[in-house]
């Protein structure tokens, strides 16, 4: 009876140790948005003040709309390698339907352009049945040349009289209304809780009722969407589009979630704030490292290292997760 | 036998997989000429110490002995050098080299002459072992891809003899065979026998250990419970000594009689074909235990997966009891069919999940408020109230299901389908690999499910269990049912395996 009893506490001991390591890993990208605040702050002076607030917020922006979108294809174990192409072709398409029909126009021209990439993304996989990274990296090419086609020199220009279209207040409230709309379908529907099934085993899924193609479809479909308001954005912040608009997007989505404290091969670990989290980590270390005097190489450098450490630790966090 | 020196002997082993403690302090010792059983419930420790023994895994603590000198593989191979070699119970071919690559993987050096390979001769040596080991229709060159999952484990079987093995340690590779490869395997288990070599057989199969140990040893819960000496191994004293209580003797249904309650039928298969399946039709009763017998590959896993949709039908029809078609998994959730499949980690749930997703994935919908909202509160509700009719073993809800054991896997299996208001079961294999207890369990809630008015379609390779749970019995064979049974005391295994082979 002794014995059993001694199994028992040694067990629970084990449980509040298990417990605690879960609660460290989920705190992980917590802290080191933390420690990278801190950091900034102290070697540039004037980090937290509200101007640089604003201009991380500014920033950060298309970042956290694409990166939300990002985590309904990353759940399921894909990566969308045309996205930041996508958002850079809608971002040329708003621009010329704002020039040559009516500025109101930019707004639908943008999000069907997106939603229809994202569409043909889907179809390609789930109808044509091609891989996932060869249906995608080729969308980004032919969307890359399209870009390169449209623009004339190395940018265009939106109407003039769009120039004050871009608020913050207008960024904050569509920004709250995004959010909430894509953790609630994340987090609390079929959708969500369906896609996260895909990247753990497509077929256990399917024998759990789940339409694998249907939902691929749709997670395509919905990050495409993105893709074209990301773009709109990317018009009203920068004034047009340029040959250069959404190129780094695919890679900062990617290194925002997974900084977020998500999966690369998504299922079991991925959750929506990931790529809010991952986006304020990614936005704040690109404008601290901007105040702190980093050149361009040296940025990409620390991500770049960052990255790695990052997938390191969290592949190691989770002996149940291969990265594909 | 006692006065010679044992050929693996080992000594106070522990060893623990981050918070579970596998063995602890176990000690055994096997003698020359010695056919050892180990028999324990899943999670007991017995894969653990064979692998210990074979050099996959390795102890915390303790150590080990052949013939006396101190003895710690590195590896398998290094152990299978030394005379120590292992049969696993999952797969463990290469499968994209012939028959003869794996039969001498890791030992090619001797087939090469200045770094080139002597393939014919890698080849007619391969053959050489294949005919001697008597699986002679298994042709060296042919690629291991093309082999039935049987035949990989008898060329598995042929790379273990290559040397004749001091020890040779076989891990429930027997409920992968057929009963030509079971033959097979004992024959050979005779053969190292008379050579005074020794064998330590690990299977679920108590009647089968009876039959080719010599002694057997009980594990439970990690610890060394009993050795059994020849006489001393009885049936009912070796569950008793797994399970660490009484174990009931109405195992399966005690009713002897079929007892279906209606002839409305629940689910109606017409003309089915698809792949291997020819012309599958059949009628499920309302309140039916249906049991599906045959060997592995004669089609009744298919036939299984064919009516939840998950194969490309040829021709035939499935329809359920309100007369709806289905055709998709999807479709069949909706009617409240169920299907568990018989790879349980890969594909009848999510392993990496936890207990809560997997048990309310196929019943999100039922659980929709406004329409698309799921709210937390349902889904913990629901998980929670399967999961304890079910008395899933767990820490919480919250678990990851690669941490469970086989049988409470299983649990979250039959969970998920309950907590769904499936009213037709197909489950596939329900109690392979998975302990006595949780077996038990498995059968009591099969026969409360049938006496609520659902039915079930059992498909298994085991005869006894199809023997002692169904009302009715289909035998098939090469894609066809070729014989019909109704449950009856008169009923045994004879009768229904010469329909099967």
């Amino acid at each position: 009876m002794s014995t059993n009893t001694a199994v028992r506490t040694k067990k629970s001991d084990e449980d509040k140790k298990l417990a605690f390591k879960k609660a460290l890993s989920t705190a992980i990208p917590y802290l080191g948005l933390l420690i990278l605040i801190v950091l900034f702050q102290i070697l540039t002076g004037n980090f937290l003040t509200a101007s640089n607030l604003e201009a991380i917020f500014d920033q950060g922006f298309t970042l956290l709309i694409a990166s939300m979108a990002g985590v309904f294809v990353m759940a399921t174990g894909n990566l969308d390698f045309s996205l930041g192409a996508n958002a850079g072709f809608c971002c040329v398409c708003a621009t010329l339907a704002a020039t040559y029909i009516h500025p109101i126009a930019s707004i639908p021209v943008a999000i069907i352009v997106g939603l229809i990439v994202g569409m043909v993304n889907g179809f390609a996989q789930t109808v044509l049945r091609l891989p996932s990274f060869i249906a995608c990296l080729c969308m980004m090419f032919i969307l890359t040349a399209a870009t390169q086609s449209l623009i004339t020199g190395s940018s265009i220009m939106m109407p003039v009289s769009m120039m004050f279209w871009e608020t913050f207040a207008r960024k904050l409230i569509f920004g709250i209304i995004y959010m909430a709309v894509m953790i609630v379908m994340f987090k609390y529907t079929r959708v969500g809780k369906e896609l996260k099934t895909l990247g753990v085993s497509p077929e256990a899924a399917r024998q759990s009722g789940v339409n694998v193609k249907k939902r691929i479809f749709l997670a395509y479909a919905i990050t495409g969407l993105a893709a074209g308001i990301a773009g709109f954005w990317f018009m009203l912040r920068t004034g047009g589009a340029a040959t250069t608009t959404g190129q780094t997007t695919t890679s900062d989505v990617i290194i925002a979630v997974v900084f977020g404290g998500m999966s690369v091969s998504g299922g079991a670990s991925s959750k929506i704030s990931a790529a809010i989290l991952g986006t304020l980590i990614v936005t704040v270390l690109n404008n601290g490292m901007v105040m702190a005097g980093f050149g361009g190489d040296p940025q990409q450098l620390v991500k770049g290292l960052l990255f790695l450490l990052v997938i390191a630790v969290s592949t190691k966090r989770d002996p149940n997760v291969i990265i594909k | 036998m006692g006065a010679s020196t044992p050929v693996v002997e080992v000594k106070n082993i522990y060893k623990s997989f981050s918070s579970t403690r596998a063995l602890q302090d176990v000690s055994l010792a096997v003698y020359p000429g010695e056919v050892r059983g180990l028999i324990g419930e899943n999670g007991s420790g017995k894969s653990t110490l064979s692998a210990i023994i074979s050099g996959n895994l390795k102890a915390d603590e303790g150590s080990m002995f052949l013939f006396g000198e101190p003895y710690a593989p590195a590896n398998s191979f290094e152990a299978s050098e030394k005379g120590v070699s292992m049969i696993v119970q999952e797969q463990g071919t290469i499968s994209t080299v012939s028959v003869a690559a794996n039969i001498f993987a890791g030992r090619e050096s001797q087939f090469c002459k200045l770094g080139i390979l002597n393939s014919k001769k890698l080849s007619a040596e391969a053959q050489k072992l294949l005919d001697k080991v008597g699986v002679s229709d298994i042709k060296a060159d042919a690629p291991v891809a093309g082999l039935s999952f049987e035949d990989r484990k008898l060329v598995e079987i042929a790379r273990a003899f290559y040397k004749l093995p001091e020890l040779f340690i076989v891990d429930e590779t027997t409920t992968a065979l057929p009963q030509k490869g079971r033959n097979i395997l004992y024959g050979l288990i005779k053969m190292l026998k008379k050579e005074g070599k020794s064998v330590l057989f690990i299977s679920h199969d108590i009647d089968e250990l009876i039959e080719v140990c010599d002694t057997v040893t009980i594990l439970r819960d990690g610890r060394f419970i009993a050795t059994l000496e020849e006489g001393e191994m009885e049936a009912k004293k070796m569950k008793e000594l797994m399970v660490g209580r009484e174990v009931a003797d109405n195992f399966y249904r005690n009713d002897s009689n079929c007892t279906c309650v209606a002839d409305k039928p629940m689910l109606t298969v017409k003309d089915l074909s698809c792949g291997i399946l020819k012309d599958i039709s059949f009628e499920l009763k309302t309140g039916e235990i249906l049991g599906l017998a045959g060997l592995s590959d004669c089609g009744i896993h298919e036939v299984g997966k064919a009516i939840f949709g998950l194969l490309h039908r040829e021709s035939g029809t499935v329809t359920v009891g309100d007369g709806t078609q289905i055709h998709t998994p999807s479709e069949a959730i909706k009617k409240r069919v169920g299907f568990m499949s018989k790879n349980r980690d890969t594909e009848s749930m999510l392993i990496s999940m936890n207990i809560q997703e997997n048990v309310v994935l196929p019943s999100l919908d039922h659980l929709k408020v406004a329409g698309f909202f799921i709210p937390p509160k349902k889904e913990k509700e629901l998980a929670s109230e399967w999961c304890g009719k079910l008395n899933v073993k767990m820490r919480d809800l919250k678990q990851s299901c690669a941490e469970l054991s086989g049988g409470n896997k299983q649990k979250i299996v039959l969970a998920k389908w309950l907590g769904n208001g499936s009213e037709v079961f197909i489950l596939d294999c329900p109690t392979r690999g998975i302990d006595i207890g949780v077996k038990e369990a498995i059968y009591r809630i099969m026969e409360d499910l049938k006496s609520q008015g659902k039915s079930i379609i059992m498909i298994s390779e085991e005869l006894p269990e199809v023997i002692g749970m169904s009302d009715r019995i289909l035998v098939m064979k090469d894609g066809r049912i070729v014989k019909e049974f109704d449950r009856g005391p008169e009923l045994t295994e004879n009768s229904i395996i010469q329909y099967m082979i």
